[in-house]
């Protein structure tokens, strides 16, 4: 397996400024670990948008038609009952618990998909260079491009944004 | 910060003037020649008062929150809230024909009705006239300290303004928000004096906010592209974006909430509201509302990227302007005209002067500052917004 490089950063602007830095010098950021969500890192890591929420709205939908028919079914199908003189198939009844089938499909779906994406399991353990990455420090992780025309250094980039190279 | 000062351009503050000309006149005329110019009024007065509402509303809850990311914006709410002044005149106008608009302000009518004596207390001509100035003097009187805060930071630099602009928008936000609730019963609701529905303020500020943030979404698209405020990012549009999004969502929940409790419910003289505008043509209308109010805006903000891009923003943004309007025409002509709903000259010409008395108010009043708050202490962090 090819060795992969770690730098710290003590900030989140020192490592967005960096990994733009590293990137331009053609070498691949594999992935960063942060604290917390910094903005603008996405963009300049040039993450695709996820496309969990096509997920979350597959889900929704299928909420959607699972709530609504359901209850008809329920309603005007299975057992009629008479309810205050209305008609059996009453859509804006059915919109209040459509609205939560929605919710709880979309919810417990997005995030079960996100587990079975990831191979998210009982006991796996966390994947980052340093457990201070969930505390107080920014890491990067890169791996040297294939076509590498930049003759600046990794450490040089990293030295120049106020970050070390770590050792693993 | 190199932003110019903004001038309004001669030719189309001629077009304004013209377009105001046009809504003026169509009013004189109407007054004498026909009665269905005065829920035309109400619904001008109503329409411009929201958006100088949701301008001050916009600018309190960016202080309140403590949010960095809309100063660079803020001038424009700022200047929206001045629209409030046509209101207000638009509004005492309304006063000149009580008599065509309120059911309950002909004694005649008070007199024989037992459920109409009970509302007495609240719904008498002294009383409601006198609330006309005390709504508008909340707005004016606890937003001006905010505005002029604001403008002497320009000179000064001192973040103490903004410390008492906090304490003055809550104070706002509280009793304008107080006071729009129930200016909406009475200016709106009380057209039909027996129905009444307690979520009806908080559902006609659902549709106000709405149309504010459509109106201060297009003004700076617009103003950016004939070269002013180049601090506005598509980030800055994209967090409108989401505002109206979200509230294009909120809008929907609130009349549904309104309509599911009256229909199930089931009482006649709550049902009474939703018969007249659900049968014939009003049915149509009510259709057409839901459609621009929530489910063609709600699709097109749906995607990020036209959140962020100025065209499908620019659609989405019009057409909630022109859904909020015919959410007014709903909750105020059916009542008034009969069983069909009418969009005649009259309309039209009305609608004209909204546009154009509405735009060169808040132009006139953006002129007259620096388009951005030069020294605010939160500027830098709102001209580097990401999202």
């Amino acid at each position: 397996m090819e060795k992969l490089l770690i730098a710290e950063f003590q900030n989140e602007y020192d490592l967005v400024d960096s990994v733009k830095a590293v990137r331009a010098a053609d070498i691949d950021v594999i992935d960063a670990y942060t604290p917390y969500a910094v903005h603008g890192l996405d963009k300049a890591m040039d993450l695709k948008p996820s496309r969990l929420t096509q997920i979350c709205f597959t889900f929704a939908f299928i909420g959607l038609l699972v709530g609504v028919l359901g209850q008809y079914w329920v309603s005007a199908v299975n057992w009629p009952i008479n309810i205050g003189g209305r008609p059996w198939n009453s859509l804006p009844a059915f919109m209040p618990v459509a609205f939560e089938v929605i919710i709880l499909f979309a919810g417990l779906g997005t995030v079960f998909s996100f587990f079975a994406w990831r191979r998210v399991k009982h006991g796996k353990p966390g994947l980052q260079p340093s457990l201070r990455a969930t505390n107080d420090r920014f890491y990067i992780v890169m791996k040297q491009g294939q076509h590498r025309k930049s003759a600046t250094s990794v450490t040089e980039i990293v030295t120049a944004h106020h970050g070390k190279m770590v050792e693993n | 910060m190199n932003e110019k000062n903004f001038i309004i351009d001669p030719s189309l503050f001629k077009k304004l003037t013209m377009a105001t000309a046009v809504g003026l006149i169509t009013i004189i005329i109407g007054v004498f020649a026909s009665e269905r110019i005065w829920p035309n009024i109400l619904l001008a007065a109503n329409y411009i008062t929201g958006i100088g509402f949701t301008g001050m509303l916009f600018v309190a809850i960016l202080y309140v929150s403590n949010a960095g990311w809309g100063v660079a914006i803020r001038r424009i709410p700022e200047a929206m809230f001045s629209a409030l002044s046509v209101g207000f005149i638009l509004m005492l106008l309304v006063l000149l024909g009580v008599h065509h608009l309120y059911e309950w302000s002909h004694p005649g009518v008070m007199v024989n009705d037992p459920i109409l004596q009970g509302k007495e207390p609240w719904l008498n001509l002294p009383s409601f006239i006198l609330r006309v100035p005390i709504y508008f003097g909340i707005w004016f009187l606890l937003g001006k300290p905010i505005l002029n805060h604001s403008r002497k930071q320009d000179e000064s630099g001192d973040p103490e303004h903004k410390q008492k602009s906090i304490r003055w928008s809550a104070a706002w936000l509280y009793i304008g928000g107080i006071a729009f609730i129930i200016s909406s019963f009475d200016w709106i609701m009380s057209i039909e004096p027996h129905w009444y529905s307690t979520i009806f303020g908080l559902y006609n500020f659902s549709g106000v906010f709405n149309s504010g943030l459509a109106f201060m979404i297009i003004l700076l698209i617009y103003l950016r592209r004939i070269g002013y405020i180049k601090v506005l990012k598509n980030d800055h549009l994209y967090e409108l974006a989401r505002y109206l999004f979200a509230f294009t969502t909120f809008w929907v929940y609130i009349w549904f909430s309104q309509h599911m409790l009256i229909w199930y419910a089931n009482i006649p003289e709550e049902t009474g509201y939703y018969l007249k505008r659900h049968a014939g043509a009003f049915g149509v209308l009510t259709v057409i509302n839901i459609l621009m109010n929530w489910l063609i805006p709600f699709t097109i903000l749906l995607f990020r990227k036209s959140k962020r891009t100025e065209k499908p923003l620019l659609i989405a943004s019009s057409i909630v302007l022109i859904g909020h309007w015919t959410d007014l025409y709903l909750m105020i002509f059916p009542p008034l005209i009969g069983e069909t709903p009418i969009f005649g000259l009259l309309e039209i010409g009305v609608v004209i002067g909204i546009m154009g008395v509405t735009l060169w108010v808040v132009l006139r009043s953006l002129s007259k500052w620096n388009l951005v708050p030069i020294k605010d202490p939160y500027l830098e962090e709102s001209i580097h917004l990401h999202t």
